[in-house]
């Protein structure tokens, strides 16, 4: 029985890997291959638990209505103990796979390629190219579009001008606060060119449903031209 | 009262290791301030069970004791009071009355002082 | 217990008066219970205007302003109004009968703390007539969303009072929860003898009494910041909006803990009492008990990962590390089960359908905890799955297990089995299909707290399977109510143990308990008292 149910964990888990975005960036990847350990390690456990709970429900059920007590035995304390540590390894497993995913997609490299700031205010986002001198900004019903290189590292410089908000690319399996009075940095490294879409994360009140935007990927030529073009026109 | 002296002891020791544990790995103030409290907190509590060790006697520590015996020490009872729900009228009329209006809250505060004073008077 | 000693009632013994001047812990406890079940109803509604307007893309049924007001409501009522004070009810009514006690340590306080609850729930539910509406900043109240100049209306005022007094209350009742199974024990009944749930009950009192105080304060520096100018979470002064997380979540992580560990508590009578087993590692269930404590206070932040102004791996590897104890409770329950005589009893089939749900919780949770996931999990329906699946699908069914199970002790009636096998079945399948699909809504990029999304996002079928869930919820609750008229009914006399195999002293009593809970009290020798006084042949197993 057990082992039908870890058959079956195993298909959920793939399902679950298959809905999660494609990696678009280089941390994405990296993160993805996160989520596929964790997802692995969850349907195991899940069916290994949950199994027993079956099993126990079913092979122990009361066969005979006048039992009044099944089994004495309350104590076993080897057993305890096994039921202690073992989850105590597969946890420093896990955080074994943690911290240095963590780090990598924390890691910030200098000089960034392109630099963008992103700004989020109640309710879109505006995207700056300081070096350009390039400005987008949406509101909530024509969404603004940022767009980066794909293949260069990307610096986004993320703050808020009024409260909290979240800028989430789904398809980079990413999103970070935009905090007012504070400044995160993070980067983006794509991989392939498309267009994303986006949302705002943090609830910020009224219209926090419509304030999306879409990334769009480009080729350095592409980007260039883009640039150059938004560069005049402002 | 040795088992709950050793509850809050070993959370003092808890919350005090976690609050050097986390100066030592962030450097943040906040959370070693919060968690340091919550040890102090414990110890306070820890410290007060450890000085009346020994004179405070409690029915439930007595492995054998025969069960007539219950609540033998432990007193009177009241079914009711009309002044607990008035008390909790004051708090809110109170806190409400401090943010919105400040009329409110002199007399919930009144009222507040009234019934804590009825509270005493019921209880002794 | 001839001992105890009562002053003649002066006010009233039966009818409207009496409920409002009691200070008997049995009555507190069913007030406490029947008002948290009210706001259950309530957020159920309200969760049920939700799952319409996302039924399908694209509505707009309530609009975003409305909306915002009734999911805020919605979790409000659930976390502060329901959940929590469900467990305060059932421990107010159990300690004492657990622990052969007369009444709680402070009768008055308990009275006191029951309706200064009662007061903050209107209090929050109040801004719903006020101009502006209901406050509408989420169940957190981040700042600076919840300041003056975004949320100027006296909803958020109001419900940053109510929350207030809730918050005061708890507290106070945890001093209760607290003295009382350490002074008030009766004879014999030693600290390792008291049952899981007031060991339990300790934990959540010693969680309460580091945990509120921080809201407390977290509310009124948002009050001066509203009302006074004083700018704590406000940069453009110099203040800190990520510190007003910080503090809320040092309030809000325990809490998820107080929300939990009374039933973890529940989860383990009732498992016991139905598998006829004596609870499996009764040491190992308390320790853990203490280490999801302890561990519970050092975590806040991992709702904090994705604001970049906190130290990731610290608060991961103490989140990782509470799925140990948790892991412990779930083995020593299947233990306890191993080998048993198991019926299925509807408290028995909540229990299971707890087990089932809260692993899923429990398990996703441990995912969360690694910030690399939270980054594209935070604050996505991913999140609502999971911790809907430990609050719902976990506490919830807790509360209908204790509901099944301890209704005979307190209403002198059972309830009916098999109106319970239809609302456990409704519920059990209502629950899953609900909420399952919302992990893959948030792995797809569903947001948290949108009124509304574009039909291009493919979200339709899921949204639709949740909101077919809900309904179901809904129906399986209208059958718990069905329930409850009917069986108080036909009220029979029951024995002292319903049940036939209950442990703990409250099994001991009659059904329901007189004023001081006990005529006569047996012998207490070992951890199953009721169970040596009814089946004196088994007695040596308990000294196990």
């Amino acid at each position: 029985m057990p082992v039908r149910f870890v058959a079956l964990a195993a298909a959920v888990a793939l399902t679950g890997c298959a809905a999660i975005p494609h990696d678009a960036t280089q941390q994405a990847g990296v993160m993805q291959g996160v989520w596929a350990i964790f997802i692995t390690a969850a349907a195991v456990v899940y069916a290994l638990v949950a199994g027993l709970i079956v099993w126990a429900a079913i092979a122990y059920r009361r066969r005979d209505p006048a039992t009044v007590q099944g089994a004495g035995f309350s104590q076993n304390v080897p057993l305890e103990l096994a039921w202690t540590v073992i989850p105590l390894i597969v946890v420093g497993g896990l955080f074994a796979v943690t911290y240095p995913a963590e780090r990598h997609v924390e890691s910030v490299v200098t000089p960034p390629a392109e630099t963008v700031q992103v700004t989020g205010f109640r309710w879109s986002w505006r995207f700056t190219y300081p070096r350009a001198h390039v400005t987008v900004e949406g509101t909530s019903d024509k969404p603004p579009e940022l767009v980066l290189p794909v293949g260069r590292t990307t610096e986004i410089r993320l703050a808020s001008s009024d409260v909290i908000h979240a800028f989430w690319v789904p398809a980079f399996l990413f999103k970070r606060d935009a905090i007012p009075g504070i400044v995160n940095v993070y980067d983006y490294t794509p991989l392939r060119e498309g267009v994303y879409p986006g949302r705002c994360a943090e609830y910020c009140g009224t219209y926090h449903a419509h304030m999306s935007f879409t990334v769009r990927v480009v080729s350095p030529e592409e980007f260039a031209r883009w640039l150059r073009d938004h560069g005049t026109a402002a | 009262m040795n088992t709950a002296m050793r509850v809050f002891l070993s959370s003092t020791a808890f919350g005090l290791g976690v609050s050097a544990l986390y100066w030592l790995t962030t450097h943040e103030n906040v959370g070693t301030i919060l968690l340091g409290l919550f040890g102090a907190g414990f110890a306070f509590v820890a410290g007060y069970l450890f000085v009346i060790r020994g004179k405070a006697r409690v029915d439930g520590d007595e492995q054998r004791a025969p069960a007539e015996l219950a609540g033998e020490t432990i007193g009177v009872f009241s079914l009711e009071s009309p002044w607990p729900i008035v008390l909790a009228c004051c708090t809110a009329g109170l806190l409400i009355g401090v943010v919105l209006h400040p009329m409110l809250a002199f007399m919930a505060l009144i009222a507040l002082f009234v019934t804590l004073w009825q509270l005493v008077r019921e209880s002794v | 217990m001839t001992a105890v000693t009562a002053p003649p009632r002066e006010l009233a013994k039966s009818g409207i008066v009496a409920w409002l001047v009691t200070t008997d812990h049995k009555r507190i406890g069913i007030l406490y219970m029947l008002t948290s079940l009210g706001f259950f109803l309530i957020a159920g509604f309200l969760a049920d205007v939700i799952r319409l307007q996302l039924a399908a893309p694209q509505q707009n049924i309530v609009g975003p302003a409305a909306y915002n007001q009734v999911f805020t409501l919605h979790g409000t009522a659930m976390i502060f109004l329901f959940v929590a004070p469900f467990g305060f009810g059932l421990a107010n009514y159990l300690i004492p009968l657990q622990i052969g006690a007369p009444e709680m340590a402070f009768p008055r306080l308990n009275a006191y703390s029951f309706w200064l609850f009662l007061l903050g729930g209107l209090t929050v539910f109040a801004g719903v007539v006020t101009q502006g509406g209901a406050a509408s900043a989420g169940w957190t109240a981040f700042a600076p969303l919840s300041d003056v100049r975004v949320s100027a209306g006296v909803g958020q005022d109001l419900w940053i009072l109510g929350l207030t007094m809730t918050s005061i209350s708890g507290i106070m009742t945890a001093i209760n929860f607290l003295v009382t199974p350490i002074v008030f024990r009766a004879p014999g009944m030693s600290m390792w003898r008291i049952p899981i749930f007031t060991w339990e009950m300790i934990a959540t009192a010693l969680l309460i009494m580091m945990a509120f105080p921080p809201l407390t304060t977290a509310f009124a520096m948002l009050l001066l910041d509203r009302h006074t100018g004083a700018r704590f979470f406000d940069p453009g002064s110099g203040g800190d909006p990520v510190l007003y997380q910080h503090i809320f979540w040092f309030f809000g992580h325990p809490e998820v803990y107080v929300m939990i560990l009374p039933f973890f508590g529940v989860i383990t009578e009732v498992v016991a009492v139905f598998s006829r087993k004596p609870v499996f590692g009764y040491t190992g269930l308390v320790l853990a008990a203490f280490a999801i404590a302890g561990l519970s206070m050092g975590v806040w932040a991992h709702h904090m990962f994705t604001t970049g102004a906190v130290a990731n791996p610290f608060f991961a590897g103490m989140s990782f590390l509470i799925a140990v104890p948790t892991g412990i409770k779930f083995f020593n329950w299947i233990a306890t089960m191993w080998k048993g005589a198991i019926s299925f009893e509807t408290p028995m089939l909540f229990a299971i359908g707890f087990m089932l749900n809260f692993l899923i919780g429990g398990i996703t949770g441990v995912m969360l905890a690694s910030p690399p996931i939270d980054y594209h999990a935070e604050d996505s329906y991913f999140l609502i799955a999971h911790f809907h699946y430990t609050l719902g699908g976990g506490s919830m069914f807790a509360i209908f297990a204790a509901l099944y199970f301890w209704f005979p002790k307190i209403w002198g009636a059972k309830l009916d089995e098999r109106l319970g096998r239809i609302h456990f079945a409704l519920m059990f399948l209502g629950f899953n299909l609900a909420f399952l699909p919302m992990f893959f809504l948030g792995v797809m990029g569903m947001p948290r707290r949108v009124y509304t999304y574009p039909a291009q996002a493919g979200w339709g079928l899921l949204n639709l399977s949740s909101s077919i869930g809900a309904a179901l919820i809904t129906i399986g609750t209208a059958v718990l109510v069905w329930n409850v008229i009917v069986s108080l009914r036909k009220k029979e006399p029951l024995p002292d143990d319903p049940w036939g195999g209950g442990y703990s002293l409250e099994w001991a009593t009659s059904c329901p308990p007189p004023e001081f809970n006990f005529r006569a009290l047996p012998p207490i020798r070992s951890k199953r008292p009721a169970f040596d006084l009814h089946h004196p042949e088994y007695a040596k197993d308990s000294q196990k």
